[in-house]
């Protein structure tokens, strides 16, 4: 064990319910931290990586911590949730914060990794070390939030979860895998929960009292005393109202999916599903994730549940709310919720039923192919469509599969309203809106992510001294962006293997700040370049994932609606990137061929040759 | 004198539900003790646009007749 992390690895091989230890060296924490950095270095030597498919026993699921992870430092909350994407084979790295991570760390071990699939449906429980596995069958078939009641009947006080419901259960390649319910955090992208339950693992339960070993505790006081404070002044508007008080902001930026992002302005009906409209007559308190002083989460009540739920946040109220033209809040704040029931990815779930909307209203499917269900725009049929999903019937079956291969299935030229990159449904930033985001999305390793480079906070105003960056850049403009979004992305590949929630930044917390904080966990004598290049090689090792799975530069695209076709109202209204342009200038600044793969001279200064095939 | 000034982009939360408000400003006062006023914390304001000119917070407003605030406020 050294200071900053226990070195140890659960593993668990669910074929023989073998429980064992894997060690690892302070020489890797430090090149490539934790959560998905380390978790990609045990992918990239998984045996046959590029031949599994992603939900066949032999592939791995990984639960790793950030390196943060447990401390007091500020939202070191973030686990990483690791596998390949079920839609499509590539890298998958879904991240969540709340408290079931800081719980798994406290029972001395940095992450899980699972091989295998168990022969009945087990969960598992990790008591303090201990670990032991238990029928699931009767936990089968039951949405998350049963699951839970069930579980606390079950397993003893004082544990956390993290379950799957049951769009996990149905391979759905949609499904999240959701935590501390009834908060619920949600672990959602990349068909994540469907690897949950091709493993036939239902839950895992844990509890423990093990402290994470802190090498300069003096340095770690003083830290907190003189950053907390700022953090939290700077981040106020996201306490105040969560992610969801963006939305009238995005909307006038020509930023918000709009009717399956066809239009460009929506005032009224963002007016309506604003955070700030619905907190006053909704909220029933305010949730922070663990050590997080920004305290940014919204617990709800639930309309007609007589029970409390997450609040829906920006992306859920975007992607199941203006894109579907889904103006309701109640109707909205039911659909969130049983996003998070059944275990859906909301933000893929909204699309896929946005898709389909656009696909009734222009006749490429009608009632013949939904089983009867008329699949207009608003928020009825945004339930409806949820619950076929969930369940993975009727034409919810189709929509299940993700947006690529519903539209491959429906054929008729739906490929055109299908707005996804390398098989991931894209999140509510438009690229148009933010021209960097359409760089971001076409490189981003997982594909359509906004997380790996968050370019928007740039153009909005948000200051990053400490990265070069003092004045917004103009959103519209191509010509600058391929050095900024090489730089945000190596700054934001560090978040999740340093366990820290992407807010910091717009709290002000650059790389030298990572680095201090760094510094007083491990006693590593770190710099902020250090913190960069480890940034830089950590994304290079997924790019390299994925290039193993046969991604090139063809695949570095963005769909038809964002790549040819301009918004035709509001702030964004005849903006198209040049992104063909960017590409070329991106590529030369990242050190990768014209055909996107990294060149030899990147890999042996990045320490990844070892790697190269 | 009097100032038109609009609280864009879901700005208006933080005074009161109005999106263009009319207030009596000292124009040899501080950007800021307008926005002060208005409760909008400075971190959600990413500039404010005077006759079109962008302002800075510590700027003087000047003898003007409408303000524009613009907010950073980023979704998620």
């Amino acid at each position: 064990m050294s200071d900053g992390f226990f070195g140890k690895l659960l593993t668990i091989d669910l074929n023989t319910q073998k429980i064992g230890e894997k060690y690892f060296s302070e020489e890797e924490a430090r090149k490539y931290y934790l959560g998905s950095g380390l978790s990609a270095k045990i992918m990239m030597e998984w045996p046959d990586i590029e031949r599994l498919d992603p939900l066949s026993p032999e592939a791995p699921l990984i639960f790793m911590t950030g390196l943060f992870v447990s401390t007091a430092l500020p939202a070191s909350t973030k686990l990483s949730v690791v596998a390949k994407q079920v839609a499509t084979g590539i890298w998958n790295e879904a991240t969540v914060g709340g408290h079931w991570p800081q719980a798994f760390r406290s029972t001395g071990y940095d992450g899980i990794v699972f091989s295998g699939r168990a022969e009945k449906p087990v969960y598992l429980v990790i008591d303090d070390g201990e670990v032991s596995f238990r029928d699931a069958s009767s936990l089968w078939g039951l949405d998350t939030e049963k699951t839970a009641e069930k579980l606390d009947k079950g397993v003893g006080e004082g544990f956390l979860y993290g379950i799957i419901g049951q769009a996990g259960e149905k391979l759905s390649a949609i499904a999240a895998i959701a935590f501390d319910p009834p908060n619920y955090r949600m672990a959602a992208r990349g068909g994540i929960g469907a690897v949950m339950g091709s493993k036939n693992l239902k839950a895992i339960a844990v509890r423990g009292t093990k402290k994470v070993p802190i090498a300069r505790k003096d340095l770690m006081s003083k830290l907190l005393k003189e950053q907390a404070g700022p953090i939290r002044e700077s981040t106020k508007g996201l306490h105040d109202f969560g992610t969801s008080g963006g939305v009238e902001a995005v909307e006038m930026f020509g930023d918000l999916p709009i009717k399956n992002w066809q239009l460009g302005s929506w005032k009224e009906g963002a007016k309506k599903i604003a955070g700030q409209t619905m907190q006053p007559e909704h909220l029933d308190h305010h949730y922070a994730c663990y050590a997080c002083p920004i305290r940014c989460g919204k617990i709800y009540k639930i309309p007609d549940h007589n029970e409390i739920g997450h609040g829906p946040e920006y992306e859920n109220i975007a992607m199941l709310g203006s894109n579907c033209l889904n103006d309701d809040p109640e109707a909205l704040i039911e659909a969130n919720h049983l996003c998070n029931m059944y275990g859906l990815d909301a933000i893929s779930t909204g699309h896929v039923i946005s898709f389909s909307m656009e696909a009734f209203e222009r006749g490429i499917i009608s009632e013949k192919d939904t089983g009867g269900v008329k699949i207009e725009w608003g928020g009825a049929a945004v339930i409806k469509m949820i619950h076929l999903i969930g369940n993975r019937e009727g034409f919810g079956d189709i929509l299940a599969n993700g947006v690529r291969k519903a539209a491959q299935i429906i054929g008729r030229n739906s490929e055109e309203l299908a707005v996804e990159v390398k098989g991931l449904e894209i999140p509510a930033h438009d690229p148009r809106g933010h021209v960097s985001m359409s760089l971001n999305y076409a490189t981003a390793v997982r594909g359509g992510c906004h997380l790996e480079g968050l370019t928007y906070f740039l153009d909005r105003g948000i200051p990053a001294p400490d990265l070069g960056f003092t004045s917004p850049p103009d959103p519209h403009r191509s010509d600058d962006k391929p050095p900024i979004v090489v730089t945000m992305q190596n700054y934001f590949s560090v978040f999740n293997p340093m366990g820290l929630c992407k807010f910091l930044f717009v709290g002000r917390v650059g790389p030298t700040i990572i680095s201090e904080w760094c510094r007083a966990v491990t006693g590593w004598d770190i710099s902020r370049e250090e913190v960069m290049k480890t940034g830089e090689r950590i994304f290079n090792l997924k790019r390299l994932f994925n290039i193993r799975h046969g991604i090139s530069r063809k695949d570095d695209i963005l769909p038809p609606r964002m790549y040819s076709g301009a918004k035709p109202d509001g702030k964004a209204a005849g903006v198209v990137a040049n992104l063909g342009w960017m590409l070329h200038e991106y590529y030369k600044l990242r050190g990768w061929s014209e055909l996107g793969i990294p060149e030899n001279e990147k890999l042996i200064e990045l320490e990844l040759a070892e790697f190269r095939k | 004198m009097k100032v038109k000034v609009s609280l864009l982009g879901g700005l208006r939360h933080y005074y009161n539900g109005e999106e263009t408000v009319e207030l009596e400003v000292d124009p040899t006062s501080k950007v800021e003790e307008l926005t002060g006023r208005l409760g909008i914390p400075k971190s959600e304001i990413m500039q404010v646009m005077i006759h079109g000119l962008r302002r800075e917070l510590f700027e003087t407003i000047g003898d003007v007749e409408t303000i524009e605030i613009i907010p950073t406020l980023v979704g998620g």
